[in-house]
């Protein structure tokens, strides 16, 4: 008998098929106001928002915030990038597909375009967001989402972090040092 | 027999020590009561967090067979291994076929248990933890004392030592903001190295053939960009129905570990990269066994270390006081389960004070467990003097007249005995403490005088 | 108050019989004075939780079996002590007979709870004021077994029976410590894990202290027997009540 087969046979009082699974037995709490909510979780997630009212002058507004082009990779446009670029990288830009107002994560689903490395590897990221793509809580978020044709793809809330010494918050463990959403 | 009482009075030598790791431990706890009240449905999302994961554990041979059918689907390679030793054997086998030398391993209780790291370095492969708490106990030679924060029972002076030594920075920095800087720069050359990723498991979609690791540091996701060959190793119990139940795990965790809304990184594998490879590693070791048992709630355990926070007898004595990878409540109600004789102490390092079931966000009832564990592990020799007293105990307590007698006597003789004595090396409530003294009176004498 | 005529059977742990008997005869005062025909058979022995919580399960069925032999005859057993009301409501689960335990569960009740819920905090008198700052020790039973108040690991409103009979006394000012954490008596735990027990206790006073506290009042006497204990090694000054002594006025006791 394979290992596999070994351990089947003892899970073998757990094989029915479920008829129905439980479901959420509460209704999840409501954001009125998501714009505000987004805004105020992303900064305790160490992150920061930037309403930007005029969709033509984004790029200039990404330019100004942080200062500088040197080393931007845009993954909007740029379609391959080496890995000796993105070594480099100062700022990386992504376009996030949504929101969630609760915890001020992102959904950001790379596909082929730009290799996931880019997203820990740019010292800050530049993510792009509609505002109207906002849900309250992870049950919207997740309801949201089609897996199919996902290989990887994330939800990221603020830039990478650690308190691993003594409970000491130090923003920029591994990934991005800085993150700002710019919310079209 | 690991002697947690033993272990612990040695954490408390150093007060100061054990008062700090107190109090920041204890600041956590906090941390988790205010985001857990940012949520007016808390409580309802514990409830279906639980009945959720007792629903997934009864059908559990089905949705562990349905991931393996749908990750196959994606081209996710889906292995089997009965217990630690195989696999062992099975990382190091997919790791030698890929001539794998160096490995970057994200956090996993899971190769903790099975201790992987020793064994791949005994077959010269070198496995990097880039966890900050993991690399900096990794580096120390030392063990994680808690499950989400690893390097919590050191100081950063502790840690400026250790790095002074492996990062050559300086032994008088202990600038925990220069030093993850430096971990940071040391980490980056190890995962443009890396020929292979290692990673734990936090949730497998069964529906979706897919899975999800959660981390704030983001070394999960840099580790697995770079090298073509990325391993996951989860145990049995990480799978859950589908993405949506997502909604209320995500929810959960990082609020129940870190007072965090959500993890930093939480992120989603359903396919390897192009050209690459990826591998799930199932992993029994011991749960099917637990699956059969009264202990059964204690896999629905989603590792977000709010048990140990909040335990007072943790806090106060360290995780490696419990002599487990898995320390605290929920560790010592797994010990407790899988080796009685071995871990016996551990269900008595418990008051039964329940503040663990209340903050664990799937609602094991954790001191329960611990509480029914006795009657297992009390038989063990080293019990034999505990159980002998509370025989005699009993004894006394179902013959009311001699146990007056002997209170009677009591009465007379306690405060006439030279302390010297009274408080020898046997009276182990008078170690710490005075003892009370018997009252003039019992109630039974003033009830009856009352009555007349 | 319409059932004054229900029997009433009070049960006293073994240690207060022994060395804090004031505050048994306190809870027997309390509830005659709240017109109820209270009875301590003196039958009764211990509850069995020292030996259901060790493991000791065949010590454990005996003494529960007395218990029940004891009180299953009254409609309510009250006692100043929410560890043994606890053992008896959720521990003599599968050690004692489950008929007689469903029989027997709803009737017991700790002082507070019985005052609270069956005799009602408006219908509540007491004769003595204590002018004094109490601070409140919440024992762990009383806090996630009895529920008698809510712990702070659940995101619930705030309520405390205790508080709210307590309140009732003229004059008591009530503190709450910053943690409504363990004392770290836990039974065989005090003796077993010495270290870890005695500093948790020290923490308990300390945090008291903190609030200006010199009196320390709960609804378990074996938590402030071991706090009281350790509060006499170290000379600090506090004094430790069961909450029935404050309100039946006994507190002159030493």
């Amino acid at each position: 008998m394979t290992s596999r087969e070994k351990i089947l046979t003892r899970l073998s009082g757990s094989m029915s098929t479920p008829e129905t699974k439980p479901g959420l037995g509460f209704e999840p709490s409501d954001h009125p106001d998501l714009l505000e909510s987004f805004v105020a979780s992303l900064k305790a997630a160490g992150g920061e928002a930037i309403l930007v009212e005029d969709p033509e002058r984004l790029d200039e507004r990404i330019r100004d915030t942080f200062l500088g082009t040197e080393s931007l990779i845009d993954t909007r446009r740029d379609d391959t990038v080496d890995l000796e670029t993105m070594k480099g990288c100062r700022l990386a830009v992504f376009e996030a597909a949504f929101g969630v107002a609760e915890n001020g994560a992102v959904w950001i689903d790379p596909r082929e375009r730009s290799p996931h490395a880019l997203l820990t590897l740019a010292e800050n990221l530049a993510i792009v967001l509609d505002r109207r793509t906002l849900v309250p809580t992870m049950h919207e978020a997740y309801a949201r989402i089609d897996f199919d044709g996902i290989s990887y793809a994330l939800f990221l809330s603020g830039p990478s972090k650690t308190a691993d010494i003594e409970q000491a918050l130090v923003i920029g463990a591994h990934g991005a040092i800085g993150l700002k959403i710019f919310l079209l | 027999m690991i002697d947690h009482a033993r272990n612990a009075a040695e954490f408390l030598n150093d007060p100061e020590r054990a008062h700090w790791h107190d109090r920041a431990l204890w600041f956590v706890r906090e941390k988790r009561d205010k985001a857990a009240r940012s949520v007016p449905e808390w409580e309802e999302l514990r409830k279906s967090a639980e009945a959720l994961k007792a629903h997934t554990l009864e059908h559990l041979g089905y949705y562990l067979q349905r991931f393996e059918e749908r990750a196959k689907a994606n081209g996710i390679e889906v292995l089997w291994a009965e217990d630690a030793a195989e696999f062992r054997r099975l990382v190091a086998e997919i790791l030698q076929q890929h001539d794998a030398t160096k490995v970057v391993k994200s956090k996993s209780m899971l190769t903790e248990e099975c201790e992987l790291n020793p064994h791949l370095e005994s077959q010269r492969i070198e496995v990097t933890d880039t966890d900050l708490g993991e690399r900096i106990v990794q580096l120390a030679g030392d063990r994680p004392s808690h499950i989400v924060l690893p390097a919590i029972h050191m100081k950063k002076e502790d840690v400026a030592r250790v790095f002074a030594e492996h990062l050559h920075t300086d032994p008088d920095n202990p600038d925990p903001h220069y030093l993850t800087r430096a971990a940071r720069e040391h980490l980056r050359q190890k995962f443009l190295e890396a020929d292979a990723a290692i990673t734990g498991v936090n949730f497998a979609l069964a529906e979706e053939g897919a899975f999800v690791v959660c981390t704030n540091e983001g070394n999960a996701d840099l580790g697995t960009a770079l090298p073509d060959l990325h391993i996951a190793c989860m145990g049995l119990e990480k799978v859950i129905p589908s993405a949506k139940e997502l909604g209320i795990f995500t929810r959960l965790l990082a609020r129940s570990a870190t007072g965090q809304a959500i993890t930093t990184y939480t992120s989603h594998f359903r396919r390897p990269k192009p050209g690459g490879r990826l591998v799930v590693v199932l992993v029994d070791n011991g749960r099917s066994r637990l699956l059969a048992e009264e202990h059964k709630k204690l896999l629905s355990c989603i590792r977000c270390g709010a048990c140990m926070n909040t335990c007072p007898v943790y806090r106060r004595s360290g995780g490696h006081s419990y002599g487990t990878v898995v320390p605290g409540p929920i560790g010592s109600a797994l010990a407790g389960a899988r080796d009685p004789e071995r871990f016996a102490s551990l269900p008595f390092a418990c008051t039964l004070c329940g503040s663990c079931d209340q903050v664990c966000p799937v609602r094991i009832d954790l001191h329960r467990q611990l509480y029914s564990e006795r009657r297992e592990v009390v038989r063990v020799p080293e019990y034999r003097g505990k159980v002998r007293g509370l025989k005699t105990a009993a004894f006394l307590l179902r013959h009311p007249r001699l146990y007056a007698a002997m209170m009677g006597l009591g009465r007379v003789l306690l405060p006439r005995i030279p302390r010297r004595l009274l408080y020898n090396r046997f009276n182990l409530w008078g170690r710490e403490r005075e003892m009370p003294m018997p009252a003039e009176k019992s109630f039974n004498q003033i009830y009856r005088e009352r009555k007349r | 108050m319409n059932d004054q005529r229900k029997r009433v059977g009070l049960f006293v742990p073994c240690y207060i019989n022994d060395f804090y008997p004031h505050a048994a005869l306190a809870t027997l005062e309390i509830l005659e004075a709240h017109g109820y025909e209270v009875e301590y058979p003196e039958s009764q022995r211990c509850c069995g939780q020292p030996f259901l919580n060790n493991g000791l399960i065949e010590e454990g069925r005996e003494f529960a079996g007395h218990f029940a032999d004891t009180f299953e005859r009254y409609d309510y057993i009250v006692a100043p002590s929410s560890s043994c009301i606890g053992t008896a409501k959720y521990r003599y689960e599968g050690v004692l007979d489950p008929r007689r335990h469903r029989a027997l569960a709803p009737k017991l009740y700790e002082l507070c709870e019985f005052l609270h819920d069956v005799v009602g905090v408006e219908n509540l008198k007491f004769d003595h004021p204590f002018p004094h700052r109490v601070g409140l020790h919440n024992s762990c039973h009383a806090l996630r077994e009895l529920e008698l108040a809510s712990p702070s690991e659940l995101m619930i409103p705030h309520y405390s029976k205790i508080e709210r009979v307590l309140s009732r006394v003229e004059g008591i000012e009530i503190v709450r410590p910053s943690r409504d954490e363990c004392c770290g008596f836990g039974g065989t735990f005090s003796v077993q894990e010495s270290a870890v027990s005695a500093m948790m206790g020290r923490d308990r006073i300390a945090d008291h202290r903190g609030n200006g506290v010199e009196i320390m009042a709960g609804v378990d006497l074996s938590c402030l027997m071991h706090m009281e204990g350790l509060a006499k090694r170290d000379g600090t000054p506090m004094r430790f009540l069961h909450v029935a002594q404050i309100l039946a006025g006994r507190t002159d006791f030493e």
